[in-house]
């Protein structure tokens, strides 16, 4: 027990010795983003009182809603949080595969993110202890938050292992698929489903309604997620020491011409190993589904879905650099490349993955709501890409912050100016809607002139960019290291 | 004509002076060792030779150009075996040649054809479709030499070329070493097995604690009559290994 804590005790000091590394606790605009976090818990908290109020009328829908945002909390926390002290690194000391497990877990609650969503977690037996059987409640709320901490980890382990990842992928897929037949054909019985949802189960016992079944249901499920995490952390532990190999798929990107082409080769292969663009895949999906199943589509979905899809897609924009190590940008030094080329590598990379995402939009778009229409999207593209990348290639420069492979990723090292760049960078896309509402007789010509406007930023961005790189380039070495 | 030239060549980090005054001239087709104990400033010379790192002070110039001011012209010109090889972990050993090849300014025919022939060379062709995150630690420094060679660069760079490499290899590097240094290509590397650098370099300087204490031909060493060895030795400390009492 002495070693765990003395592991703990120094992944904790690796975390925060990074803001002390910077004599700065408001390194990354901390302090700004502490504010906001302490705004939104003192909303969550206004919220718990009446989903309380709810609960003692007998509504369970907003206990519902808070259980199944946990859940997502949870889920996503392995897949945002990094433990200062690699796990790989900790096989070379004398510790049994449980003795890391515990490690890993409690390394999962170093960060200030996880406090939040343990708090945050925990607050939800507020509004609980006001139903009808508090204890009861309580108990499954407890059992609920230790089985989705279990499977967010083992989903985050699982992700580690190549075969997994496209399993899961799939499952993901069909789930989705399923749902929205279920819910599109069966509404009735997907309500009958939804009935025996964890969170709903929990949010029925804290009514006293099927408390036997609520507890039953989530010890089993605790138990399954004890497995599958412990199963989970032995097959990543495990494919750490294969060696892979590749011959096929995205090496053909390899074929582009240029300098740039071999960089933007690389960076699509690690770009398309983040998690966020998949939330893109899944807008896509949603987007045809609309255009081919609407009696009569509106020109205004394709643009909405355009704009949703590019901030799936931010961090790859806002933090291109977030991937590369500092070996990898030692290379960049090595090679006679100018700044431009290697930023133009990464932007087209960018282009490449976002494009075939935004492709079957555009196609659908033209067949339903005609040739002009298919065009003003195409535009709309060119003006969010410009204004992303312009703005992306300044960012990823000033505000480079590490990103891991699998992971959702951080947008940049800086809240405030993410949320500009989100802002700005969509912009184009707003402008759009916004002509299309009001002069769509004009669009084409408006839409050529904004795309103009935002592709020569782009150009002239990009150069500046470019020369700022080659200047900082240790800079952004520090940052990511 | 010399190829390689610094003047006043210093690097400060803070406080701590890594490289002070560094004053080398070497002339063009020459094979030259750099040697230093770990600490001593090598790789941080090579890493303003190539560019990759600013000086504080003083010049560099590699075949007449300065490297501060014109860095593409010159990088275009060497090729660099770096420290930490430089080298992407989610790229194969195959995917790394082709990248550079164009940077290059190479054809895809031309980068693939000397891709191949260096790798077989290299004895890597067979494990060329594996990430070099995967890879051994010699198959990752001859993946970065494959890269420094694959441009026919006129200036190489080598830091710690022979490092876990196999004797095969090992053995077919110096032979292309000689080979290339014959036919006019300048070559600095810097290495800590003595009796390798002392068999192929023509000439060498040591460095210790950032300060050149000895330059001097290969054979104006063994002429003198002591080895590489003992004249590192008359340079640099060494511990005792009796100190450590409690070990054993």
């Amino acid at each position: 027990m002495d070693r765990l804590v003395w592991i703990v005790r120094w992944q904790w000091r690796e975390y925060w010795r990074k803001f002390l590394r910077a004599r700065n606790l408001a390194i990354g605009h901390q302090g700004i983003t502490a504010i906001v976090t302490v705004l939104i818990l003192f909303k969550y908290f206004r919220v718990l009182r009446s989903a309380s109020v709810d609960l003692a009328l007998g509504s369970t829908t907003l206990v519902q809603s808070l259980l199944a945002g946990i859940l997502l909390a949870w889920l996503t926390l392995p897949l945002i949080s990094r433990a200062g002290i690699s796990l790989r690194g900790l096989r070379h000391l004398p510790f049994s595969l449980a003795e890391l497990l515990a490690i890993r877990i409690v390394s999962l609650l170093i960060t200030p993110y996880s406090w939040i969503v343990v708090v945050a977690s925990l607050a939800i037996c507020y509004p609980l202890a006001h139903g009808t059987n508090p204890w009861a409640a309580v108990t499954v709320a407890l059992l609920f938050i230790m089985m989705s901490c279990t499977t967010g980890l083992a989903i985050a382990h699982l992700l580690d292992v190549s075969a997994w990842r496209k399993l899961l992928f799939g499952v993901l897929v069909l789930l989705c698929v399923a749902a929205a037949f279920v819910m599109g054909k069966h509404a009735s019985g997907f309500a009958q489903i939804a009935r025996f949802m964890p969170s709903n189960l929990v949010a029925d016992a804290s009514i006293g309604k099927n408390q036997l079944l609520a507890i039953g249901s989530l010890m089993t499920l605790n138990v399954l997620g004890f497995a599958a995490l412990w199963w989970s952390f032995r097959q990543s532990l495990a494919n750490a020491q294969e060696v892979r190999s590749r011959r096929r798929m995205d090496s053909l990107l390899f074929d582009l011409p240029g300098a740039a082409g071999g960089f933007a080769a690389k960076d699509f292969r690690y770009f398309r190993t983040l998690l966020d663009p998949y939330f893109g895949v899944l807008a896509t999906a949603l987007g045809c589904f609309y255009l081919v199943n609407s009696n009569a589509p509106s020109a205004v979905v394709p643009s909405v879905f355009m704009i949703i899809i590019f901030i799936s897609h931010a961090p790859l924009a806002f933090n291109s650099f977030g991937l590369d190590t500092r070996s990898g940008l030692n290379r960049y030094a090595l090679l006679p490349a100018t700044g431009a080329t290697i930023l133009r590598g990464k932007n087209l990379a960018y282009m490449i993955l976002i494009g075939i995402q935004l492709a079957p939009i555009i196609v659908l778009t033209g067949w339903r709501l005609g040739l002009s229409a298919g065009a003003v999207v195409l535009l709309e593209v060119a003006s969010l890409a410009g204004a992303y990348l312009a703005l992306g290639n300044w960012m990823s420069i000033a505000l480079p912050t590490k990103m891991e492979f699998f992971r959702l990723a951080p947008v940049s090292g800086s809240l405030p100016e993410t949320i500009a760049g989100l802002v700005l960078g969509s912009f184009p896309g707003v402008l759009t809607i916004y002509l299309l509402q009001t002069t769509p007789e004009r669009m084409i010509w408006l839409s050529l002139l904004i795309s103009l406007a935002c592709v020569t930023l782009y150009y002239f961005a990009t150069i500046l960019a470019g020369k700022r790189f080659e200047l900082k380039r240790q800079t952004i070495v520090g940052s990511i290291s | 004509m010399l190829e390689i030239e610094t003047h006043n060549l210093s690097k400060t980090f803070g406080g701590l002076v890594a490289v002070r005054d560094l004053e080398l001239q070497i002339p063009k087709g020459t094979l030259f060792g750099f040697l230093g104990p770990n600490g001593s400033g090598k790789s941080t010379t090579v890493k303003m030779l190539t560019g990759i790192l600013t000086p504080t002070d003083g010049e560099v110039f590699i075949g007449g150009r300065s490297v501060i001011n014109s860095p593409i012209e010159v990088k275009k010109r060497i090729g660099v075996l770096p420290e930490d090889l430089a080298l992407f972990d989610s790229l194969t050993i195959w995917e790394h040649l082709l990248m550079v090849g164009p940077v290059y300014g190479l054809s895809r025919k031309e980068t693939e054809t000397r891709a191949e022939q260096l790798l077989v060379y290299l004895d890597l062709w067979q494990s060329r479709h594996t990430y070099v995150d995967g890879a051994s630690s010699g198959m990752r420094k001859k993946c970065s030499l494959a890269m420094a060679l694959i441009h026919n660069p006129e200036v190489l760079f080598l830091d710690e070329p022979f490092e876990g490499i196999d004797p095969v290899s090992s053995r077919n590097i110096k032979d292309l070493l000689l080979l290339m240094t014959g036919k006019g290509v300048t070559v600095f590397l810097t290495s800590h097995v003595l009796e390798v650098v002392e068999r192929i370099v023509q000439s060498f300087a040591i460095i210790v604690a950032g300060e050149i204490v000895s330059s001097q031909t290969t054979e104006e060493t063994l002429s003198g009559g002591e080895t590489l060895e003992d004249h590192f030795f008359k340079h640099v400390v060494r511990n005792k290994a009796e100190e450590l009492e409690w070990i054993g």
